[in-house]
């Protein structure tokens, strides 16, 4: 690794300390100003495209299958991808329109829509910023990036890297995927801001470092079957439906060397391809390079004792989560996530034992309500039917009956990992394509397995637009990057991911016994 | 006279079931049974029950069925000489089939009749069909089909319970929405519903011509969105 003098130095080392002073970095609610001609018209067409969308979708005939509500949920979700896409206006507001238009078409009825904002997923939202918010204000945030930065981001490459292994060490550990990007998020942005890139002046390295750290996040959640809740009701559909009891080691062998291929391939192609780092770019944008950041680093001393305690703090958390399965045993009652983060934050925010008062708590309202409205909307798709209304017509649409293994694979595997677009959640996709993947390739004389269990590799590969998962709107709240952009690397990664899991299907998941021969016939 | 012929029938019933009881004969099997609603706007909803007994256990056979209000109950296929008739015993209403001699298992029957209260009064939000059937028989209902047509101008808004819940190993909603016969419906299907249990479909129906109303607001919210945002697409002054 190279210690090269940036060429080009933006920030003043007191511009420099002003950003890596993380207690003054929220995470804006403003909009994300557009970029270009082609962003602006984005924007100013999008409304009335997402009206036309929504009309269209709301006054088609789709047959007597597809329930009033169904349709009209539909159309609302649609209407909002648009909005969300093309961001006529932040994309919170179009969450509360969606929760709107969501009761006023009856496509779900308001105890559903408002019962969101209890989900689950939302409480670990708000408790795990409580114990970002710690990290930040006791400087051990600034203190583990600027370790990081010195001891792997001399250049950008390696500070992508460092990033990558750093997902990979979390992601077997915390199976919650927003608790591993809550905590990860401070070193992201200061290791950005070092590196040029912030929410005014995003680069081609922040857009690199977020997206690369979602798909790390989300992607290498596949490794293992303990990766996501989602995993598991996958194995247990297999067992149940398919007949076909998994075991850990089934599914790593098959799902680790896929999801770490297909990481290392972005990590390679982002800054090379998608969004090229400049030369420039791919140092230390500070005057002094690497050297100031080395001595800032030096300059914070040992550790001072609210450190110590967030430290002490993080590792009882972080302890909970990564012991979950033993939790029945010890306590007679099972700690989830979002409790193991509100006893941390409860340690948090105690009178002087504590190390955070609740106004220091940067908690951003404008995420969760995103959240809220992506989460109610895509309920809707799955209670009204909708979802499941969809897949089944795109399945019907297909003659797979005739078509050789290899093809039917091919087809099958394409609509389980882009099928993610028109979700919010995991557990609801796996719910309603895992059953319909065991019983259509029943039907059609294959062994389910054979293309259940890689189909069950594709459920964490969530990646392609802001609101498919909760690291999404998380990194996405960073401005680094625009819905546009998560687009195209989102769906580069899954297009390797296919292509992966294809090629793999012919060649040693066969050899494994887990698939046919490639091109053989439905006995 | 028809409450007359109704209590001749339920004491031939209690007394062929004690009387079964005491030769050790067991009750009627039913291995199909399909119920047809066919609603109406306006007035009772016409009911077509298919049924297959597998085993016939004495003279009489007593059938669940959702409806205590039937009227106009006849015997459309099966073996001549078959009496049907409606009862309500404990608040549960079943169809009575006084077999003929010689009646031999499998028997396929059909019925048809006249029943009230599928549809809700129209409220602002729609209509309800209801439909629902609890199993009182000793033994299972096999293969049971549930399906209600709705009547014109109406379409399956949502469908608001379904029940048993689908078992782990069942793949797919337990009710769907579906074309029957040309018109809008929804159909339910149950491979054993055992004794005690109870088939329930619930669906909410709405106009099938939704209203222009959205139509109207989307086109006037474009066009205004159109116009006071045209300072999106201007350049930004240098």
């Amino acid at each position: 690794m190279s210690t090269g003098a940036p060429v080009e130095a933006p920030f003043s080392e007191e511009r420099l300390l002003a950003l890596l002073d993380m207690e003054k970095m929220t995470l804006s609610s403003a909009a994300r100003p557009a970029q270009g001609a082609s962003e602006r018209w984005m924007r100013y067409l999008g409304f009335p495209g997402g009206i036309v969308a929504f009309l269209l979708l709301y006054y088609l005939p789709f047959g007597p299958s597809l329930s009033g509500a169904a349709q009209a949920g539909i159309a609302c979700f649609v209407l909002a991808l648009v909005w969300w896409v093309t961001e006529p206006f932040p994309t919170y507001v179009t969450s509360l329109a969606l929760m709107f238009l969501l009761l006023t078409t009856r496509a779900a009825g308001a105890k559903a829509i408002m019962d969101v904002l209890g989900l689950e997923v939302i409480w670990l939202n708000l408790l795990a910023f409580i114990l970002s918010a710690m990290l930040v204000k006791t400087r051990l945030a600034r203190r583990m990036a600027l370790w990081l930065v010195v001891k792997f981001g001399s250049t950008a490459p390696w500070a992508l890297f460092a990033f990558l292994l750093l997902q990979l060490i979390l992601a077997p550990l915390i199976p919650a995927t927003a608790a591993r990007c809550v905590m990860t998020l401070p070193l992201m942005l200061v290791v950005a801001a070092i590196y040029g890139s912030t929410e005014e002046t995003p680069n081609a390295f922040g857009k690199n470092l977020m997206l690369l750290n979602l798909v790390g996040i989300s992607v290498l959640s596949s490794m293992s079957m303990t990766g996501s809740s989602a995993n598991l009701i996958a194995v247990g559909l297999i067992q149940t439906m398919g007949g076909h009891k998994l075991y850990y080691m089934d599914w790593m062998r098959l799902g680790a060397p896929i999801a770490i291929l297909t990481t290392l391939a972005m990590w390679f192609l982002g800054p090379k391809l998608l969004f090229r780092i400049q030369p420039s770019e791919s140092t230390p944008r500070i005057p002094g390079g690497i050297e100031v950041v080395r001595q800032k680093h030096a300059e914070m001393g040992p550790l001072a004792l609210g450190e110590k305690k967030a430290l002490a703090i993080f590792g009882l958390v972080l302890f909970l989560w990564m012991t979950d399965v033993f939790h029945l045993r010890w306590f007679g009652v099972e700690i989830s996530a979002p409790f193991a983060a509100l006893l941390g934050a409860v340690i948090v925010l105690f009178p002087r034992w504590g190390v955070l008062q609740w106004s220091e708590a940067d908690i951003p309202w404008h995420l969760l309500i995103f959240s809220a409205g992506a989460y109610a909307g895509g309920l809707a798709l799955d209670d009204t039917g909708a979802a499941e209304w969809a897949v089944r017509m795109l399945f019907g649409g297909f003659d797979l009956k005739a078509l050789p293994f290899g093809v039917a694979y091919t087809l099958i595997i394409s609509v389980m990992m882009y099928s993610h677009l028109l979700t919010t959640s995991k557990t609801v996709r796996t719910m309603i394509m895992i059953p319909i993947i065991i019983t259509l390739t029943r039907s059609l004389g294959w062994d389910p397995v054979s293309f259940a269990l890689p189909a069950a590799l594709c459920i964490d590969w969530v990646v392609g637009l802001p609101i498919s998962g909760k690291p999404n709107v998380i990194l996405f709240s960073t401005n680094q990057y625009s819905v546009m952009e998560n687009f195209k690397y989102g769906m580069t990664t899954c297009t390797i991911g296919v292509a992966l899991l294809v090629v793999s299907a012919a060649t040693w998941f066969h050899w494994l016994g887990v698939t046919p021969a490639f091109w053989s016939l439905p006995q | 006279m028809r409450t007359h012929w109704r209590l001749i029938v339920l004491l031939g019933w209690i007394l062929s079931v004690i009387g079964a009881s005491a030769a050790g004969a067991d009750p009627a099997a039913i291995s199909r049974y399909e119920l047809r609603l066919d609603t109406r706007a306006q007035g009772p909803a016409r009911a077509s029950l298919s049924l297959v007994l597998d085993r016939i256990g004495g003279e009489i056979a007593v059938i669940p069925f959702p409806f205590a209000d039937v009227s106009d109950l006849r015997l459309a296929e099966g073996p001549a000489g078959t009496l049907v008739a409606s009862t309500v015993v404990n608040g549960q209403a079943s169809l009575l089939l006084t077999l003929p001699g010689g009646a031999a298992s499998p028997l396929a029957l059909r019925l048809e009749c006249d029943v009230q209260k599928v549809l809700s009064e129209a409220t602002p939000a729609g209509r309800t069909a209801r439909l629902t059937l609890l199993n009182t028989q000793p033994e299972p209902i096999r293969d049971l089909r549930l399906s209600i047509t709705f009547p014109e101008g109406l379409r399956g808004h949502a469908i608001r319970e379904a029940r048993p819940a689908p078992g782990k190993a069942e793949a797919g909603p337990r009710a769907v929405l579906d074309a029957i016969d040309g018109r809008s419906g929804a159909r339910l299907q149950v491979d054993s519903l055992p004794q005690g249990e109870t088939a329930a479909l619930r669906v909410e129906l709405a106009r099938a011509e939704p209203s222009m109303a959205w139509l109207l607001a989307g086109l006037v919210l474009g066009a205004l969105y159109l116009v006071s945002f045209r300072d999106l697409v201007r350049p930004p002054a240098k």
